[in-house]
Formats: C-alpha cells, sequence, structure tokens
C-alpha cells in the first residue's frame, strides 16, 4: 500500500535512540485519524506499511526502541507528490548534539538545506542538546557528509596550529560520526586514527574500519595515516597566506602609537 | 550606525582604582537593559575579575579553553599569516560554547522594564585552576614584539566581531528568520602598567579605550605618559611637571581610538581640593567623562550595586557611565535603524518607515532612547506597521510586525491620534497578523503553525477576558480569522454566540451578523445569508458592506428585484472606494456562475455610469 493520505500522518519520533552525536534514522508516523503509529519506510513491491496501536507505540518508546520527539513534524513535501499519492523520496529522521554542530559552526541549527525546510524538535528524554529534524534521504546525507567536511576542515586547521590533543580527538570522532559517504568515512578514520595512542590505531582498524572497508590493508592504512600527517605538517591549510616575519630587532618601544593602529577591518586606515 | 560588537578596553595605569568593578558594574546594567554582553579577562598576570566570578559563583564551571588559551591560539594562528579571514578564525580558534562561561541566570540583574528581554552576559575568563602559571609562562607574551601584538589583536578582534550566539526562534517564523544574534558589547578588562598584555588590549583589538585614573600625581603623571606613548594624546610641548599645568588649555585627544577618561576613585567631601585635583587632571590628559566616588564597601568587599545595591550613590555613579557608554555608540536614530535593520524590514517598508517619522514633530513624539522611554521606539515602529499591515506582503515584514506587536505596550505614544483605533490590542493584532502570515505561504507546516499560534493568542486572550462586551468583541477577531481560513461553521459558532448574548453594543452585533452572513453565503445558505445582511444592515444602517453583500445574496437566490432595488440604493450612498469593492465582488461572482452574467452586466453598465454623490446616512 504505496499510496496514504499524507495529510493523515504526522511525524511524531524516530526509530531507535540517539546514542552518538548525530545521525539519521527512519522517521516514526502517526495517523491523526486513528491514533496509530508506523515506521515510516517506503514499502518495497506494493507490501502495506503496518502500523501499530497507540499501546504498542507507546511500549516502544517506553523501551528505547522509538524516540518521541516534542511535538510533531509534518512530513517533508519533497518526499512525496500530492496529498495522497505515494511517497517519492524516503523521508529521514536527522537529529544532532549542538555541542557537535558548535564545531562545525553550524550552530543556529539550519533552517533549511538543500531546498528543504528543516523543523527541529527536542527528544523527549534526552538532553535538550540533542534535536532532530525531518528531510529526504538525500537531504539527510549531504547534511551530515557536509557537518563532517566542516569538521575535518577545524581539525587540520587546530592540527596545524594547535595541536591540542583532547579536542583533535574530539573533532575526528565528531568528523566520524557524520561522515556518511565512503570516501569521507576513509578520510574520518584516518583522522581519527592520527590522533589515538598509537597501541589503540590498530584495534580500531581491526575493529571498524576493517569492517567498513574489507579491502584495506593495515600496511596501506599505516602509510596512509603518515602521509596525512605529514601533509597536515608541511602544508597551511590556508596556503594563499603568505607568512610574515617578526621585526625582531626594532629598539623602538612596542607601544609606541599602538593605539593609533586601524583594524584590519577598517574601512580607511583611520580608525571610525 | 557602529557595527557591533563595540569592543571598549578598560585600562589603568595603575591597579586599585576600581577598574575590574566599574566593568562588571556597568556589564550588568548594560545586560539589564537588553544588551548582550562579553567579557574578557585579560588581566594575564594578575585575574582578578576572574577570581572575583569564581568566588562570588557569578559564573559557573569553566569551560574546555579560557582566555590565556584564546591568546596562545591567536598568536599561533597570526605567526604564521599576516592576516586570517574570518572563515580562518572561525575554524581555528574555540567555538563559543568552548570558551565562554555564562553568568549564573540566579546571578543576574532584574529587568526594571517588563518589555525588554534581558541580555546575555557572558564572560571569557582566566581559569587559575588548570595549569596556570605554566600556560602562561608557555604563552610568553613578555617576548612579543609590535607587529605580533597588532597581529594577534587583529585575530582575536575579527574572532570577536564574527562570534554569534544562537537564539531560540519560534517556529512559525520559517526558515528564512535570523537565528543567531551578536554581542552589542565587549569590554576588555586591560592589564594595567605599560606591558605587553595592556598594549595587546588598547591595540586594534578594541574600538574605544576607558581609561581610569585617581587623582594623585603618580596615577595622573603615568596616565599622561602612557597615553602619550600610545598615541591617545599629543606629546607635551616642553616638559612642565602637572602641577605646574594648570593654566594651560585641556589637552585634545587624539581621535583615532575614541577615550573616555575615569576619574576613580575620588574622595568623599573635601571639595575644593577634589575640584583642583580633578583640573589638574583634566588638564593633564583631557576632558574627564565621568566620576566614581569613593565607597568603603567596595574598598573592602567587591560588589555590584548595579544589582545588589541600587540605592548607593555609587550605584547611580556606574548608571551614568553606563549612560556615558551607550550614548557615545548608540544615538536615538541609530537604535531605532539598528533594530529596524537587524529585524530585516524590506526595503520598500523602510522607506516608508523613514517618511514616517519625519511626518512627526520633535514635540508631538520625543524619540529619545534611555532606560524609561525605549518602549516607545518598539510602539513607534509596530503602530507604522499597524498602519501599513495591509500591504504587508512578505515575511520580513510580517516578522517584524509580529517581533514590535509582542515588544508593544498597549498605550500607544503620546503624541500619536490613533481615536479611531479605541479597542486595538496587540494580542489580537499580532494573532490576525500572524493569520495573514499563514496565508501568505505554501508551505503546509508554516501555514499550520503560524495559524495554530494565531488562534493560542486568541484562545490566552478569551481566558484573560471575563464574559461581557470585551470578550465578544475577541470572539470577532476569532470569527474573522475563521473566516479568513475558510473555516465558516466555526465562524458561525462564534458569531451565534454573539448575536444570541444581551446587552452588547450594536456595532458588534451588526459586524457579528456581517461575518456570520457572509460565513452563510460562503457556504450557499443564501437564505440564511440574505437574513444575516439585513440584520446587519438593521443594527448598523450606514454599514455599506452588508448591503454589498445582500445584493450579491439576492442575485444568487433569483430575487432579481430586491436585487435591484437595493443595488440603486448603494449607488445612491456609495463612495468610490465601495463601488470598486461591488465591482470587485460582481466580477468574482461572475467568475464562479456565469448564469448571472447578464444582470452582472447590466450592474456594470450602471455602475459606469455612477456618479458619487453628497455623502448622506442609508435609510431605507
Amino acid at each position: 500500500m504505496k499510496c496514504i493520505e499524507m495529510n493523515d500522518l504526522e511525524i511524531v519520533g524516530m526509530n531507535g535512540a540517539p546514542l552518538v552525536e548525530c545521525g539519521r534514522s527512519l522517521p516514526v508516523a502517526r495517523r491523526k485519524s486513528d491514533g496509530f503509529h508506523c515506521v515510516l519506510q517506503i514499502p518495497k513491491d506494493d507490501e502495506p506499511i503496518s502500523f501499530e496501536t497507540p499501546e504498542e507505540a507507546e511500549s516502544y518508546a517506553a523501551t528505547g526502541r522509538w524516540t518521541k520527539i516534542q511535538g510533531t513534524i509534518q512530513i517533508p513535501r519533497s518526499c512525496f507528490s500530492g496529498d495522497s499519492a505515494g511517497f517519492t523520496h524516503q523521508p529521514m529522521m536527522i537529529f544532532a548534539d549542538d555541542k557537535l554542530l558548535d564545531q562545525a559552526d553550524r550552530l543556529p541549527r539550519p533552517g533549511s538545506f538543500n531546498g528543504e525546510r528543516l523543523v527541529w524538535r527536542r527528544l523527549d528524554g534526552y538532553d535538550e542538546s540533542i534535536h532532530a529534524a525531518c528531510c529526504s534521504e538525500e537531504t539527510s546525507a549531504r547534511l551530515l557528509d557536509e557537518w563532517s567536511q566542516l569538521l575535518m576542515k577545524r581539525f587540520n586547521a587546530w592540527y596545524y596550529y594547535h595541536r591540542d590533543q583532547d579536542y583533535l580527538k574530539r573533532l575526528a570522532d565528531f568528523a566520524l560520526c557524520a561522515a556518511i559517504s565512503r570516501g569521507l568515512r576513509w578520510k574520518a578514520y584516518l583522522r581519527f586514527a592520527l590522533v589515538q595512542e598509537p597501541e589503540k590505531i590498530r584495534r580500531t582498524f581491526d575493529a571498524f574500519t576493517l569492517r567498513e572497508f574489507p579491502d584495506a590493508s593495515w600496511e596501506r592504512y599505516k602509510e596512509e595515516i603518515k602521509d596525512l600527517n605529514d601533509f597536515l605538517n608541511n602544508r597551511t591549510p590556508f596556503e594563499h597566506l603568505s607568512v610574515e616575519k617578526s621585526d625582531d630587532t626594532s629598539t623602538e618601544s612596542k607601544l609606541r602609537g599602538i593605539a593609533r593602529v586601524a583594524p584590519d577591518d577598517a574601512p580607511t586606515k583611520a580608525v571610525a | 550606525m557602529m557595527d557591533t560588537p563595540q569592543i571598549f578596553t578598560f585600562y589603568s595605569f595603575k591597579g586599585g582604582v576600581g577598574r575590574s568593578m566599574a566593568l562588571i558594574n556597568v556589564a550588568y546594567s548594560l545586560a539589564s537593559k537588553g544588551r548582550n554582553v562579553l567579557i574578557l579577562d585579560m588581566d594575564l598576570e594578575a585575574p582578578g575579575l576572574s577570581g572575583f566570578l569564581r568566588r562570588n559563583h557569578e559564573i559557573g564551571e569553566p569551560a574546555r579553553f579560557d582566555m590565556v588559551d584564546l591568546i596562545r591560539f591567536a598568536a599561533e594562528l597570526s605567526g604564521s599569516m599576516n592576516q586570517a579571514s574570518s572563515e580562518i578564525t572561525a575554524i581555528s580558534l574555540p567555538s563559543l560554547s568552548d570558551i565562554v562561561v555564562s553568568f549564573q541566570p540566579d546571578r543576574r540583574t532584574p529587568v526594571k522594564d517588563e518589555y525588554i528581554a534581558p541580555g546575555r552576559l557572558d564572560v571569557i575568563p582566566i581559569d587559575e585552576d588548570r595549569d596556570y602559571y605554566s600556560r602562561l609562562n608557555q604563552l610568553a607574551i613578555g617576548h612579543f614584539d609590535r607587529n605580533r601584538l597588532i597581529r594577534v589583536g587583529n585575530t582575536i578582534r575579527r574572532w570577536i566581531k564574527d562570534l554569534g550566539f544562537p537564539i531560540e526562534t519560534p517556529e512559525y517564523y520559517g526558515p528564512t528568520a535570523k537565528r543567531s544574534v551578536k554581542y552589542d558589547f565587549v569590554f576588555i578588562d586591560s592589564r594595567t602598567g605599560v606591558t605587553e598584555a595592556g598594549g595587546l588590549c588598547i591595540g586594534p583589538i578594541s574600538d574605544r579605550l576607558v581609561v581610569f585614573c585617581s587623582l594623585n600625581d603618580q596615577n595622573v603623571e603615568g596616565t599622561r605618559g602612557f597615553l602619550e606613548e600610545i598615541g591617545v594624546i599629543p606629546p607635551r610641548s616642553h616638559s612642565n611637571s602637572i602641577v605646574n599645568e594648570h593654566e594651560n588649555p585641556i589637552p585634545k585627544r587624539i581621535d583615532t581610538k575614541p577615550t573616555m577618561i575615569v576619574a576613580s576613585p575620588v574622595p568623599i567631601g573635601e571639595i575644593e581640593f577634589k575640584r583642583a585635583r580633578l583640573k589638574i587632571l583634566e588638564s593633564a590628559i583631557g576632558h574627564v567623562d565621568s566620576v566614581l566616588t569613593y565607597h568603603p564597601r567596595m574598598s573592602l568587599m567587591e560588589s555590584i550595586f548595579t544589582r545588589d545595591f541600587p540605592e548607593e550613590y555609587l550605584c547611580n555613579e556606574y548608571e551614568k557611565l553606563t549612560k556615558c557608554i551607550l550614548d557615545r555608540v548608540e544615538s536615538d536614530i541609530d537604535y531605532v535603524s539598528k533594530m529596524m535593520h537587524q529585524s530585516g524590514l524590506s526595503p520598500e517598508m523602510s522607506e516608508k518607515f523613514r517618511t514616517f517619522l519625519t511626518s512627526f514633530s520633535p514635540e508631538s513624539v520625543k524619540l529619545h532612547i534611555n532606560e524609561s522611554d525605549e518602549q516607545m521606539v518598539f510602539d513607534i515602529i509596530a503602530f507604522f506597521l499597524y498602519k501599513n499591515r495591509t500591504i504587508i506582503n512578505n515575511d520580513i515584514d510580517y516578522l517584524l510586525y509580529d517581533i514590535m506587536l509582542q515588544k508593544m505596550n498597549v498605550k500607544i505614544p503620546p503624541g500619536i491620534q490613533v481615536s479611531t483605533q479605541r479597542d486595538f490590542d496587540p494580542i489580537l493584532e499580532r494573532a490576525e497578523n500572524l493569520s495573514r502570515w499563514s496565508l501568505s505561504t505554501e508551505d503546509a507546516g508554516l501555514h499550520n503553525s503560524r495559524y495554530e499560534t494565531a488562534l493560542k493568542l486568541i484562545q490566552s486572550r478569551l481566558d484573560k477576558t471575563p464574559p461581557g462586551e470585551g470578550y465578544f468583541r475577541v470572539l470577532i477577531h476569532r470569527a474573522k480569522i475563521y473566516m479568513d481560513h475558510r473555516q465558516y461553521d466555526r465562524a458561525i459558532s462564534d458569531c451565534t454566540k454573539i448575536i444570541d448574548s444581551m446587552n452588547i453594543p450594536s456595532d458588534l452585533r451588526s459586524k457579528a451578523f456581517f461575518s456570520r452572513g457572509k460565513a452563510h453565503f460562503m457556504l450557499g445558505k443564501n437564505a440564511e445569508a440574505i437574513l444575516d445582511f439585513q440584520k446587519s444592515s438593521h443594527f448598523n444602517p450606514n454599514d455599506k458592506k452588508s448591503l454589498l453583500f445582500l445584493i450579491i445574496a439576492y442575485l444568487l437566490c433569483g430575487k432579481d428585484r430586491q436585487a435591484e432595488t437595493n443595488f440603486d440604493l448603494f449607488l445612491r450612498v456609495a463612495k468610490p472606494n465601495d463601488i470598486e469593492e461591488l465591482k470587485f465582488e460582481l466580477n468574482v461572482l461572475n467568475q464562479r456562475n456565469p448564469n448571472y452574467d447578464d444582470k452582472i452586466k447590466g450592474m456594470l453598465v450602471k455602475i459606469d455610469q455612477w456618479k458619487p454623490s453628497e455623502d448622506r446616512p442609508l435609510v431605507r
């Protein structure tokens, strides 16, 4: 039963629970007319969507199988055509912790992405910094990849300039958590390994990386980590900017006329 | 208009003059006036401010990084490039939540004006409990040369200027609404004396200086020398000592870095002596902008007077200093413009607003902004938008009107004549604005969200209004919103409640009959509609709208003679606007039902021959 009355459905939660800082999951929808719930997945081969009673839905939420959002969200218009036509795109819930978004420089949470409106709702029973929104599957993947790219960009800059190890671990962890596309996930794994203690690198490779990339070899992995280290160390992340040497030999007072030095952003030399 | 945030460095040549406590008192005061303030403790070698805030539980747990880290990061970043762009500083320096600590909500100054939301008050402190000495040593700011101080200052400045913190926006605002806000003021607590840390604070990082100086020679001489060195005042032409400069004119400060001078602490009593010393101070470094008097409590125990001791004279002096700082950056028109700019009024509306503002004489509308009449600005903007509400047609104007109505006082600004709007109610107006706004979008989610918010507002008003005329006036608003959203049954239900009630004024009863008649009409119940339109005309004989719809309803029922009679009557009393409205409705009817084509054409011919007559009451 691909055709359902879309205006009779509203999203009230997501399948599963948010155990990491960001990710995506299938939406849980409620039929307004009778209060029955379903996991909103495009049915294959005209199979009907199976609906659960309100009591069953409550028990799923209570046991953590589903996570309720505070309030409701409309099913994105980008996911179906016409009020009672079938799905054209799989809707997905995307969730994120503000701590991750802050590092990705994406706070406040985006109100739209890829032409789709994003309505963010808090998750019931979770920290108030975690929110979820619904969009098409394609948009959710692109959005998560964008966050991962931004986090890796920050990682590169901090690796080059500051090297705060704990902070870098956190950034790498976030970037790996967000990455969806295969290429980005590989890059994120390399950065994750780059800032781990040596004894943990092999363990991470065997336990996680190899599972996702069965063709990867340990030797090749090690080489790529080394290459990345050299690359990040030897090349400023912003190579178009030149380096200026300090004038260490000046005997003039350091503070002479310093209040009259116009900031870089001043429209003219004089301070407005 | 100044760009925000404006960065003020609070500097003193010597310690113990009350600089840090003045900074914190002014910051609390500004936050209570709705300004967003960020404090940077850059007194690296003696972080008294951070210690005070921690000891007194004004702030919570430290963040991952602190001010020492920020300077180190900025130094590392600026060590490898001349000029870091906004994008580079954004990703290479800490994110807001990793470095900024918010003041405890329960320690904030209560907001005096219920219409102004308190501003945000944050600090980047120095964390003395986390390897402070080793990190300070590692930073080695004493080895920074002049160029490096300037580059680091510029890097931190750019980072500060781009900082924004997220704000919660209601869902109904839509995806284009602004979701972050910048700080209005950044206050830097500087290192004293002639040091590299002090140089960093007074260099290009800051827009303005607030220099504190006590009245003794040591302070005055040192401050003068320092201000000369950094280029705020011109060097002395001869080497007179200060005490011989009584007769010299007050030196004019060089305006490249606007500087305020605060005499602090000034002793109590000793009037003549005090005057003489203030004169010496002015002759040395220029006009004194503000004075802070010695207070025994401040000398023994640091305190936030603007929160805890509002009755004390020192609180008043801090408030004067706050006003002085506000006046430096926000002129009245600046403030209004800023609010308009921040709210994003559309260019067309902005143009209209300027014309609107200039139409008031200074006597009738005082636009001066201070604590007591800031409210008036909101009122004026809201009133302007109210006057233009029918032409609002884009998201940003709807949004601004919504924001302004939320801030709007029930009282209308003095000097503005609104006698025709005796039942103006910002909450009901907000509901109607939201209702109109909901109809402007094709996004079903946004439509519902705005419409539901509108209905909730009306319900909140109904809950607070006792049964009677006021209650029914709210109901008629709701009926109108239901009508706009084609919920005719609900509109009929609300109107019927009004019609069935006793002791309500004729105008209200007439409106209820008209709205119910129109709801019936839209549902195709023309017989019921005719009865209601007749009643509406009966209770308000001058209401041409009822007559207009009566004509159309008669037409639809096939009662051509009655339609003709009322049509002739209508033409006799109509004004050009009424005629246009009738033409519009007849055309709508014609499109909907071509069976009436001939009748309507006949009426349109009569309309074309119509000439305005003298306005007179409609009597049938």
